[in-house]
């Protein structure tokens, strides 16, 4: 077996295999989990308030991967075209952060942004504004810490398509009477869409089911379906249901990058070229 | 030493008198007697002394090497926030034992990790009302109390009751209220400072933006229950309904619904003036700032209590139940209460150790009449489950 197979297996298959497992058993008494196949779980999950906030996580995850295309183009071009030496320095920076724990960052934002927060603060010590902002605890919030969390895993496949960009490409274009608009949108777009889609999914796919940054900078008020299962789980302690949401989840979210990917083509048109 | 120092003379002697008496432990002795510049010969000499007074107090060499046998290790889950630093390193000198301490945020946490099973605690801090679910549920080792003696240190009100009778999986730990924080700052002049309209009638008014609840289901539910007039352990869905009607309108006015000990800060801060709350943590933001102050609404509140049990299948049992003991002991109760802004369950500490501070303040240790006020939260049994959980989905996801 190969590595990535084995990889594959261990750390995704079998887990996975254990929540399907689960969704057909019976809840017994307590919340315990009875090993009696059943499809009760089933007939329970499609619950109104899924879909409404499933449509209310995914719109949120949708506008992180736009401003994290937006932001991490920008980004990853500059690093890849102006970055010179210090290309790996940079690219270094951008995946410094994980080197602190993720919920110590999200509460760091809870510190910047909350009433009496840096940013308010500051704010109202020079005059700007009266009455603090509320800036925590709603969904924009969260869609700064989604944002937050997840552009590196915007920046990094997105620099890695620009980087290897055949600059030859581009100057032939220029050649040709180009404008550098024309060559952005014609040339070097269409050559690292494999890098835009894969970034989209990469940052997509976690944030539709964030757990952590809705808890906390959202104060529980702007419920994302990774809570919604969460509760069915520890509050319902009902272990079958929950599995059942969590896989009706991983089916949207499978269904929906296909359509992306297949709207996109998958590759890049680099690629098809070779 | 400077022996014209007179004021250093008798610190010296006080410490030394605490460290007798054992209200302060040897480490933090060392650590001011270093502070204060006393010698080293002297000060091995007073240890020395120590050492030989307590030498019939220490562990004996059997429940030592009881506790080697395990691997001299220990993993205690707990809350956030609520033990006395010097409680943990204090049982490692005493008793050899490396401790593992980790802890989580709310009783649903301590279930799921428990439930999922290879976490491998040994000690955990359950709520009275999760007691059941976890013996019921199988995760909890019966105890030998033969090895906690001190369980006698307990109040009765807390011993044999109807979550555990016979005290067979638990011993009582600290207790507490959850009720409101209000700033006083804000909230004066209000009119309904003595009730539950202050969170539900004043609040979208006054303080709209600036109210808060803790994220615990059943208190939360419990809230509007009490505030409608209904017992908090209402099983009538029509009433448990009426109360999800109750939260769902004056949640557009509410901040967050703050797990943990989160809301302390925000209280204060001032980021929240009127908050559903759990009394020691208003007795921690009131430290802080005083204008936040505890009220327990006529119509009334919860109460509860958290317990010490030890996990189904805990590697280290006897090691357990010998830390389970030494928290049951007065001084460290009362320094376990004093850190953590609740009350003790433990008579003698209550009686004998316990801060003035903590003792006289009503917001930790209620009158007789306060008392009366509050009801012990019961367990959810299963069929009505379903409805606490609509509710609470709803409330969380509207």
């Amino acid at each position: 077996m190969s590595p990535s197979a084995f990889w594959l297996l261990v750390f995704t298959m079998i887990p996975m295999g254990i929540v399907v497992y689960y969704s057909f058993m019976t809840r017994g008494p307590w919340g315990t989990i009875i090993f009696e196949f059943s499809l009760d779980s089933y007939r329970q999950v499609f619950d109104p308030l899924f879909l409404k906030i499933m449509g209310r996580s995914f719109k949120l995850a949708a506008l992180t991967v736009v401003i994290c295309l937006a932001a991490g183009y920008l980004i990853a071009y500059w690093i890849a075209f102006y970055g010179g030496r210090r290309k790996n320095l940079l690219l270094f920076l951008v995946i410094l952060p994980f080197w602190t724990s993720y919920l110590v960052r999200i509460y760091a934002w809870m510190t910047l942004l909350s009433d009496h927060g840096l940013i308010n603060t500051f704010l109202t010590e020079w005059g700007l504004i009266d009455e603090p902002l509320p800036l925590l605890h709603n969904q924009y919030s969260v869609l700064v810490g989604l944002v937050y969390t997840y552009l590196p895993f915007m920046i990094l496949p997105l620099y890695a398509s620009l980087d290897r960009l055949d600059r030859s490409v581009l100057e032939a274009a220029a050649d040709l009477g180009a404008t550098a608009r024309e060559r952005f949108f014609k040339v070097t777009v269409p050559l690292t869409k494999g890098g835009i889609l894969s970034g989209s999914v990469l940052v997509f796919a976690p944030s539709i089911g964030e757990f952590l940054v809705p808890e906390l900078l959202g104060g529980a008020k702007a419920m994302m379906v990774g809570k919604f299962i969460a509760l069915k789980f520890i509050g319902l302690r009902h272990w079958p249901l929950g599995s059942a949401y969590s896989l009706l989840l991983l089916t949207m979210i499978l269904a929906l990058i296909y359509l992306y990917m297949r709207a996109g083509g998958g590759k890049d048109a680099y690629q098809e070229q070779q | 030493m400077k022996g014209n120092d007179r004021d250093q003379q008798r610190r010296l002697d006080a410490a030394v008198e605490g460290l007798f008496e054992e209200r302060i432990t040897r480490q933090a002795f060392i650590r001011r007697a270093t502070a204060w510049g006393i010698s080293a010969a002297l000060l091995t000499d007073v240890l020395a002394l120590h050492r030989k007074a307590f030498a019939a107090e220490r562990p004996s060499p059997e429940v030592l090497e009881k506790i080697k046998k395990e691997g001299g290790e220990l993993a205690v889950y707990n809350w956030e926030e609520y033990i006395h630093p010097d409680t943990i390193p204090n049982f490692e000198e005493e008793f050899g034992v490396k401790v593992i301490f980790d802890t989580y945020p709310g009783n649903e946490h301590l279930l799921a990790k428990l439930q999922a099973g290879g976490a491998r605690y040994d000690v955990v801090f359950p709520t009275h009302n999760f007691v059941p679910i976890h013996i019921g549920q199988g995760l909890l080792e019966p105890l030998d109390l033969e090895n906690i003696p001190d369980l006698k240190n307990s109040m009765s009100r807390f011993l044999d009751t109807s979550v555990d009778p016979g005290n067979k999986y638990t011993v009582p730990y600290l207790w507490g209220m959850t009720a409101l924080a209000h700033n006083t700052k804000y909230t004066k002049g209000d009119p309904n400072v003595d009730s539950w309209a202050l969170m539900f009638e004043s609040g979208p008014e006054r303080y709209s933006g600036k109210l808060a609840f803790t994220d615990e289901r059943e208190e939360v539910i419990a809230t509007a229950l009490a505030y409608l007039g209904y017992s908090v352990n209402s099983r009538n869905k029509k009433e448990l309904l009426e109360a999800g009607e109750v939260l769902i309108k004056i949640k557009p006015h509410v901040k967050a619904f703050y797990p943990g000990a989160d809301q302390t800060k925000a209280l204060i801060t001032e980021d929240i003036i009127v908050g559903h709350e759990w009394n020691g943590e208003v007795v921690k933001a009131h430290r802080k700032n005083r204008n936040v102050e505890w009220l327990l609404p006529k119509e009334g509140g919860t109460a509860w209590f958290d317990c010490m049990a030890i996990v189904k299948g805990a590697p280290h049992k006897f090691t357990a139940e010998t830390f389970i003991n030494y928290m049951l002991r007065p001084e460290v109760a009362a320094a376990n209460s004093d850190e953590g802004g609740y009350a003790t369950a433990n008579q003698k500490a209550v009686e004998k150790f316990v801060s003035a501070e903590m003792a006289q303040n009503p917001a930790i240790y209620p009158t007789a009449k306060e008392l009366a006020r509050l009801e012990f939260l019961a367990v959810i049994p299963d069929d009505i489950l379903p409805v606490y959980d609509d509710i609470w989905t709803r409330l969380l996801g509207a």
